[in-house]
C-alpha cells in the first residue's frame, strides 16, 4: 500500500484513471455511431472500468470524513451519501427524457439515443462513487467492536460478490441480467441466498448502538428512518438499468451494497428500538461511572478542604438528578455537627447545632452508620424536622461518611417527588461517598500540616521575640551581684524579667509569667516590658506600679490570660529591698548572717484577673533590710513544676535545700548550681514551660 | 500517668450545677472543661460549683477557664464556687491570689448550701 501513499503515484493513477473512463466514453460513442461492437473491446472496456472505481475507492478510503471514528459522523455521511446516490440516479431521470431499450439481449446494450448514453454514464459513475463510500461507512459500523469472525465474514461476502460478478459475465455475457430475481438458476439462488444471509449475519452487527446515549439514539433512529425509503428506492431494479447499460460489473457491485444498506438500516433501527426502554437507564449508568471517575480526578487535584465539600454536593446533584444536596460534617470532640456544603436548600442551617435530635436522621445514620433510604419523608419520623424547614422535600438518601470506623460526615440527597431514589442509588451514593471520605481526608490533612507548618513559624516568632525581651547581659550594680537565665521551653511559656535603672543606688528588678504559650504570651510579654520599664521610672513604690500594671492590662487583656509578677526596688543608699508580689512565686532570701532561707509570700492576685478594687485590696508591699552577702532567688513556676521522666516535680523543698546549700558562692556559680540540679534532675523528660532564675546577691 | 487524661461530669441539685473535675486540666484538656460550662451557660443555668476532689493538676490555661466565664456568669446572678480541692491545687490557686476572687469550701454540700443561703 506504501505505492498508493506518494502523492505523485496517485496523481499518476488518478490521471490514468479518468483516462480510462474517456476511453470508455470514447468507445461508447464509437459503438453508437457505427452501432457495431467487436466483442474482443467489451473485456478491456470492463477492465478499464473496475480500474478506475477500484482507484477511486483508495480515494475515497482516504478522505477524512471516511477516517473519522465519531458514530454520530459516520451516521449523518450515511444520509449524505444515499441522499448522493439518489440524486444522481433519481435526478438526472426526472430532468431528462431517456428512454432505455429494457428488453436488450446482449451484452453490451445498445444505447437508443445519445442522451442516453450521457446519463447512463453520468448515473454510473456519480452513483458508484457514493456506493463506494456507504460500503466504507458500513464496513466501519460493522467492525465497531468487532471480533476477528466479522471480519473474516465481511470479506467472505465480499469474495461471493466477486464470484457472482464473474459467473454472471460468463453467464449472461450476452444476455441481460435479471436483477429481480426472476428465472435464476439453481446456482444463482445458492450464491445469492449465501450472500443474503452473510448480509443479516453482519447486520447484526449494531454493538455501536449501545455507546450512544439517550438523545444520540434517538436522533440516529430518525435519520434511519429518513434514509429507509432512500435505501428501499435504491435497491429497485429500475435503479439500476441505467448502470446496468454501462458496466455489469458496476451494476453488480452497487446492487449489493444497496442491499447490504438497507438491511444493515433495518436490522440497526430494531435494535436502537430494542434499547431505547433501557437507554435511559444506561445513560445513568454512563453519568455515575464518568462522575465516580470525575470525582476520583478531583481527590488527586482539589487539595483545598472547603473546595473538596463544595464538589461533593455538586457532582452528587448531577449524577443523582437530585434537587437537593447537603454535607453534614460531624465533629466528635465538642459533639456538634455543621452543613458545610449544599446545593438547593432554601434555608441552608449552616450554623453549629449539638446533635441532641436523637431521632433525627444524622443522629440515626450516626449511631447505626448506615446509609437511610426514604420514600416518602412525611412518613418517616427521623425526617420530622427536616420536613419542617423543607417542606417541599419528598423523599431522601443519607449516606455515611466512614473514616477509620467513626461517621465524620453525612452527605444528603433529596428530591420533591417521592420515591425519587432506588436502592441501586443507595448503593451509588455509598460508593460516591467512600470516595469522597478519601478526599476529603487527603485535604485535612494537608491543611493541618499547612497549620502545623504555619504553627511552628508562629512559635519561631514568639521564640526570638522572647529573647529579645530579656536582658542580654546581667547590669553591673555597685554592691549587687547578679546572676540570671531564662530556659525557654519549645513551647513558648511566657517567662520574662528585666531591670529598671532607678538610680545609682536603686536599682528596679522584676519577674513575671504570662499565661498562655505562643505568639499571644509573645505579644503580652512585650506589653508588659514596655509598661513595666516605662512606669517603673514613675512609681517608686512596688505595690503602686504592680496596681498601675494591673488596671492597664486588665484593660488590654482577653479575660483568660493573666500576669504573675514580683518587683523589687533594691535600695543600697538605705540599704533595703521592697517588693511586692502579684500571684508569684514566693522570693526566696537566704540571709547572709545566718545562713537561714526564708520564703516570702505576701498577699496579691495575679495581674489582669481583676479590675482593680480586689487587686488594690489584696496587695501587700513589703520592706526587708538588706545586710552582706544576703541572697535573694526570683524563680517562675517552671522551676518547681519541672518534672522528671517518672512525672515527679522538682519542688519547692528541693530549690530551698539547694539555694542554703549554695548560698555561700557568687550569684553566677549559685545560677549555675541550680540549673545543673534541674537538668540532672529532668534528665530525658521534655520541658514544657520556661523557666527562670534570677539571683541577687549583697556584695559591698 | 496519663496526662491528658481529664474527665468532667455534671450532677444537678434543684438549681445548682455541680461539676466533677478529673485527672488533668491543662491546655490540651480544657476545652472539654469549657464545652461543659457552656453547656450551662446555653441552658441558663449560672449556679455552679466544681467538686475539685479527684483533680491531680492544674495549669494557667486550666486556671483560665474560671477566668473566662466568671463575669458572665455573676452578671446574670450566678457564681463559680470552688470545692474539695486537694492540698497541691489549693497551692496553685492561693499563689495567684484566686481566693480572693472565688469562694472555696472543704465540700461540695457547703459549698451548695451556700447558693441557698444568699
Amino acid at each position: 500500500m506504501k505505492l498508493f501513499t506518494s502523492k505523485r503515484t496517485i496523481a499518476v493513477l488518478f490521471f490514468i484513471s479518468i483516462l480510462f473512463l474517456i476511453f470508455t466514453l470514447i468507445i461508447d460513442l464509437g459503438f453508437y455511431y457505427t452501432r457495431n461492437y467487436p466483442s474482443n473491446v467489451y473485456g478491456l472496456r470492463e477492465f478499464m472500468i473496475v480500474f478506475s472505481f477500484l482507484f477511486f475507492s483508495l480515494l475515497i478510503y482516504r478522505q477524512r470524513y471516511i477516517q473519522n471514528k465519531d458514530i454520530l459522523f459516520k451516521i449523518k455521511s450515511l444520509f449524505v451519501a444515499i441522499l448522493g446516490v439518489y440524486l444522481a440516479t433519481a435526478l438526472p431521470k426526472f430532468l431528462l427524457p431517456t428512454h432505455y431499450n429494457g428488453t436488450s439481449e446482449n451484452l453490451p446494450v445498445l444505447f437508443s439515443s445519445l442522451l442516453t448514453l450521457f446519463h447512463s454514464t453520468f448515473v454510473s459513475i456519480f452513483a458508484t462513487l457514493f456506493f463506494i463510500a456507504i460500503l466504507f461507512i458500513l464496513r466501519d459500523l460493522i467492525y465497531y467492536k468487532s471480533k476477528k469472525g466479522t471480519r473474516r465474514a465481511f470479506l467472505f461476502s465480499l469474495i461471493l460478490l466477486l464470484i457472482y460478478i464473474i459467473y454472471e459475465h460468463i453467464q449472461y455475457g450476452a444476455s441481460n441480467p435479471d436483477w429481480t430475481f426472476k428465472g435464476r438458476n439453481t446456482f444463482e439462488w445458492i450464491l445469492s441466498g449465501s450472500m443474503l444471509f452473510l448480509m443479516m449475519i453482519l447486520s447484526l452487527r449494531t454493538a455501536w448502538v449501545n455507546y450512544l446515549n439517550k438523545r444520540q439514539k434517538i436522533i440516529t433512529f430518525w435519520v434511519g428512518v429518513l434514509i429507509l425509503p432512500g435505501a428501499i428506492a435504491l435497491s429497485r431494479s429500475s435503479t439500476y438499468q441505467s448502470i446496468y447499460y454501462y458496466s455489469l460489473t458496476v451494476a453488480a457491485f452497487d446492487a449489493y451494497v444497496a442491499y447490504f444498506i438497507y438491511i444493515y438500516i433495518l436490522f440497526f433501527l430494531a435494535s436502537i428500538l430494542l434499547h431505547l426502554p433501557t437507554a435511559s437507564i444506561f445513560d445513568r449508568k454512563m453519568t455515575e461511572i464518568a462522575s465516580l471517575h470525575n470525582l476520583s480526578r478531583t481527590i488527586s487535584s482539589v487539595l483545598d478542604y472547603d473546595t473538596v465539600l463544595k464538589k461533593v454536593t455538586e457532582l452528587t446533584t448531577q449524577v443523582l438528578s437530585s434537587d437537593y444536596c447537603w454535607l453534614e460534617m460531624i465533629n466528635h470532640s465538642t459533639r456538634s455537627s455543621e452543613i458545610k456544603s449544599w446545593q438547593g436548600l432554601k434555608k441552608p442551617s449552616p450554623e453549629k447545632k449539638t446533635d441532641k435530635d436523637e431521632n433525627g436522621l444524622s443522629h440515626w445514620v450516626v449511631q447505626n452508620k448506615y446509609s437511610i433510604l426514604i420514600n416518602s419523608v412525611s412518613k418517616d419520623t427521623r425526617a420530622r424536622a427536616l420536613k419542617s424547614r423543607e417542606r417541599d422535600l419528598n423523599s431522601l438518601l443519607a449516606v455515611p461518611l466512614i473514616s477509620k470506623g467513626d461517621v465524620i460526615g453525612i452527605l444528603y440527597a433529596a428530591k420533591k417527588t417521592e420515591f425519587g431514589f432506588d436502592n441501586e442509588d443507595r448503593e451509588m451514593l455509598q460508593a460516591f461517598a467512600n470516595q469522597a471520605t478519601m478526599a476529603i481526608e487527603n485535604a485535612n490533612l494537608l491543611k493541618e500540616s499547612i497549620e502545623r507548618e504555619r504553627l511552628a513559624q508562629e512559635l519561631k516568632v514568639a521564640h526570638d521575640t522572647q529573647l529579645k525581651l530579656l536582658p542580654k547581659e546581667m547590669p553591673r550594680f555597685n554592691g549587687l551581684d547578679i546572676g540570671g537565665v531564662c530556659m525557654t521551653a519549645n513551647e513558648v511559656g511566657g517567662d520574662y524579667y528585666g531591670f529598671v535603672s532607678l538610680d545609682d543606688s536603686h536599682l528596679g528588678i522584676l519577674m513575671g509569667d504570662v499565661s498562655g504559650k505562643g505568639i499571644s504570651a509573645a505579644f503580652y510579654m512585650a506589653e508588659l516590658k514596655g509598661i513595666a520599664e516605662a512606669y517603673g521610672k514613675i512609681y517608686r513604690s512596688p505595690k503602686e506600679l504592680l496596681m498601675q500594671i494591673n488596671s492597664v492590662l486588665y484593660r488590654n487583656t482577653d479575660r483568660q490570660t493573666f500576669v504573675s509578677l514580683i518587683y523589687a526596688i533594691f535600695d543600697l543608699e538605705k540599704n533595703q529591698v521592697i517588693f511586692s508580689r502579684a500571684g508569684h512565686c514566693p522570693l526566696l532570701i537566704v540571709s547572709g548572717k545566718t545562713g537561714k532561707l526564708q520564703a516570702l509570700q505576701p498577699p496579691g492576685i495575679g495581674l489582669g484577673l481583676d479590675e482593680g478594687p480586689i487587686f488594690n485590696r489584696v496587695l501587700e508591699e513589703r520592706k526587708l533590710s538588706l545586710q552582706m552577702n544576703d541572697v535573694f532567688l526570683f524563680y517562675t513556676d517552671g522551676v518547681t513544676e519541672a518534672r522528671n521522666p517518672e512525672g515527679i516535680e522538682f519542688g519547692e523543698a528541693r530549690l530551698k535545700a539547694l539555694l542554703e546549700k549554695s548560698s555561700q558562692k557568687s550569684a553566677e556559680e549559685i545560677r549555675q548550681d541550680i540549673v545543673e540540679q534541674l537538668v540532672n534532675f529532668t534528665s530525658t523528660a521534655k520541658r514544657h514551660d520556661d523557666l527562670s532564675i534570677l539571683v541577687v546577691k549583697k556584695t559591698g | 500517668m496519663d496526662q491528658n487524661q481529664f474527665e468532667v461530669t455534671r450532677q444537678d441539685h434543684d438549681d445548682v450545677s455541680v461539676l466533677a473535675i478529673k485527672g488533668f486540666l491543662d491546655a490540651h484538656t480544657a476545652p472539654e472543661f469549657e464545652f461543659a460550662i457552656q453547656e450551662l451557660l446555653q441552658n441558663n443555668r449560672y449556679k455552679m460549683v466544681v467538686d475539685f476532689q479527684e483533680l491531680n493538676y492544674i495549669s494557667s490555661a486550666g486556671l483560665g477557664v474560671f477566668m473566662g466565664f466568671i463575669e458572665e456568669v455573676r452578671k446574670n446572678g450566678g457564681d463559680i464556687k470552688l470545692a474539695q480541692m486537694n492540698e497541691k491545687v489549693f497551692k496553685i490557686f492561693d499563689l495567684l491570689g484566686f481566693p480572693n476572687l472565688y469562694e472555696i469550701y472543704k465540700s461540695r454540700n457547703e459549698a451548695i448550701q451556700k447558693f441557698r443561703t444568699t
